[in-house]
């Protein structure tokens, strides 16, 4: 069973590349490991007063909640586990040690680099991703026609069409 | 009789008795207690004064005459009198006296006994002396007392007919208080008629009956406003649907009688009629069956029903009326397992909300493309309809789910606005939600969520 890593920005599109995951994984089950990096606070007392507290599972939207639920419904046969994890920090051997205790086997790689911070503290992984060596897949989503808001579920839909 | 004012009197009645009940209790027994004070000093002084006038030895008597006006004051009107006791039981009346006959014969069988009439009070004790057995009898008014009861009585009444007052005072006041939502409500409900079912009674949420009532009130509104609109769903439908079969029908008659023609022409005419009819029976079919509002005399039927379904169905009905369209189902988002669409619901009232949705979708986007999806998750099921029809303008966005209300960039469509405040309805019955997003030449997408 692959544990595969997508960096997500809680954006509904983030989570179209599992259709393409799963199709890439015919045959076996996958745990897809959603993953949010914050950046560690600069000040001392932000740092000792900083938890797993409310405030950043506050940043996942209801609608990505139900899209996490929609894909985990859809596929429910190929799709063994679906879960959001943080990752705090922002150095590579920070990442090595949250790849490392994922457990990762595969990272997937965005194409196009659309990255919309939901938070101050949020940023884009991408550059940290790309140096570590870790055996890596692009995906490259297509272009969609139109959606009248990016954050609704039917971005989700038009992944597949 | 007003409820307000049986609560009033109710409440009233329940308080002033008690306190005028609480008065009453204070004032006999404050009574009876200084009676009882007052005979104690006479029976004093009764003793006093008998070992004082009869003593058993001479130099008694000054001392206990000391004692007497040392620290007993006078009382008011404070009469004595000694009346001897013959051997035989006999009792020397005095003239002044007239005391009942009772008195004195309880006084010798009790050794004391009290007497009172009016504000004179008398007290007897039987005094055996050297001169031999004496009644000695002590009266005086109790002044003192009558004052203080006096008083005692004015307080008591001044303080009950004040706080009855205030007691009145607070029933109006309370009864006002407790039945004001009640008034509030039947304002509303009274500015509610067939022209304006959409508006509802405001509801806060502090549970208590009245709030109750009122969201009974609205369920009761939702259900008569969704019946109601079915119908004039139905009506205008039919109007706008029946009448290109019927113009088809009479233009090909017309043509047909114009003038003479060949058989194989009238053969064709007649085709044509008949096609048109057959069109014309499947639509008043499929408009009748959705115009069952699923209440049809009885309750109205609630089971699970399974969504896919729902939506072949509505494809089917879309299908009938609309022969031609571009209506597909996506079933990129369906879930594996079947029981995650399992919905609670009324079948024919959801089928036609859906329906008008996707008759709207076919109608604004002049039948192109429309795509419904179908996703779900664990709480509710999601079912996205998408157009790339006109749009509605953002400006508008709020008001489409009024009745009458048509978006101002629908003037070359016919509608009466009717369908999406419908659709709403059904969906809010079933504790739903209806999500519309648009660009305005782009497409509309619109998400209606059912709860599982």
């Amino acid at each position: 069973m692959k544990n595969i890593l997508i960096p997500t920005d809680f954006s509904i599109r983030s989570l179209s590349y599992v259709h393409s995951i799963v199709a890439q994984h015919p045959y076996e089950q996958v745990n897809i490991i959603l993953m949010h990096a914050l950046q560690m606070p600069d000040s001392l007392f932000d740092l000792v007063t900083y938890t797993r507290n409310s405030r950043h599972v506050e940043l996942i939207s209801a609608d990505f909640q139900d899209g996490c639920e929609i894909i985990r419904n859809k596929y429910s046969s190929a799709i063994h586990q679906l879960k959001i994890e943080f990752f705090h920090g922002s150095t590579r051997a920070a990442l090595r040690n949250f790849l490392l205790a994922q457990n990762i086997d595969l990272i997937i790689q965005p194409v196009d680099h659309e990255y919309t911070p939901p938070s101050k503290r949020s940023y884009d992984p991408e550059k940290l991703i790309s140096k570590c060596n870790y055996p890596k897949m692009k995906i490259q989503l297509q272009k969609q026609r139109f959606v009248a808001n990016r954050s609704t579920i039917s971005a989700l839909l038009l992944a597949t069409e | 009789m007003k409820i307000r004012t049986k609560i009033l009197l109710l409440f009233a009645g329940l308080t002033v008795s008690t306190i005028l009940m609480m008065s009453i209790l204070v004032y006999y027994f404050a009574n009876q207690h200084s009676f009882e004070d007052f005979y104690k000093r006479l029976e004093i002084r009764a003793y006093l004064s008998a070992k004082a006038t009869l003593p058993y030895y001479e130099s008694d008597s000054a001392i206990y005459n000391e004692i007497r006006e040392e620290h007993l004051e006078k009382l008011p009107s404070e009469k004595e009198y000694f009346l001897p006791v013959a051997a035989d039981g006999s009792i020397h009346n005095n003239e002044q006296l007239a005391l009942p006959a009772d008195f004195y014969s309880r006084v010798i069988r009790e050794k004391k006994a009290t007497y009172r009439e009016g504000n004179h009070f008398y007290e007897g004790v039987l005094y055996k002396s050297k001169q031999g057995l004496y009644i000695v009898i002590v009266s005086a008014i109790n002044k003192y007392n009558a004052e203080y009861l006096g008083w005692l009585r004015r307080i008591l009444i001044i303080s009950s007919v004040a706080s009855s007052l205030i007691l009145v005072g607070a029933g109006i006041f309370f009864s006002r208080y407790i039945l004001q939502p009640i008034r509030h409500m039947m304002v509303q409900v009274k500015s509610i008629s067939s022209r304006n079912l959409h508006l509802r009674l405001n509801v806060d949420n502090s549970g208590d009956e009245i709030n109750d009532l009122a969201n009974t009130f609205n369920n009761m509104l939702d259900r008569l406003e969704t019946a109601f609109e079915t119908q004039n769903n139905f009506v205008s439908n039919a109007s706008h649907e029946l009448s290109t079969p019927l113009t088809a029908i009479i233009g090909e008659a017309e043509l047909a009688l114009n003038k003479e023609r060949t058989s194989e022409k009238y053969i064709y005419s007649l085709q044509n009629i008949l096609s048109e009819a057959g069109r014309l029976e499947h639509i008043t079919k499929s408009l009748l069956h959705l115009a069952q509002t699923g209440f049809d005399g009885k309750k109205q039927e609630w089971s699970q029903l399974r969504s896919d379904e729902l939506l072949f169905t509505v494809k089917h009905t879309i299908d009938k009326l609309h022969p031609g369209n571009k209506v597909e189902i996506d079933y990129s988002l369906f879930p594996e397992e079947e029981d995650k669409l399992l919905i609670p619901g009324n079948e024919q009232l959801l089928e036609l909300a859906l329906s008008n949705i996707v008759m709207n979708a076919v109608k604004y986007s002049n039948n192109q493309p429309v795509s419904i999806a179908l996703a779900a998750t664990e709480k509710k099921n999601i079912i996205i309809v998408k157009d790339l029809g006109i749009g509605i303008p953002a400006e508008d966005l709020p008001y489409i789910f009024s009745p009458f209300f048509r978006a101002s960039n629908t003037s070359h469509f016919k509608g009466y606005g009717i369908g999406l405040p419908l659709a709403m309805n059904i969906i809010r019955m079933h504790k739903g939600d209806i999500i519309v997003n648009s660009q305005v030449n782009y497409g509309t997408e619109i998400r209606v969520e059912l709860p599982l």
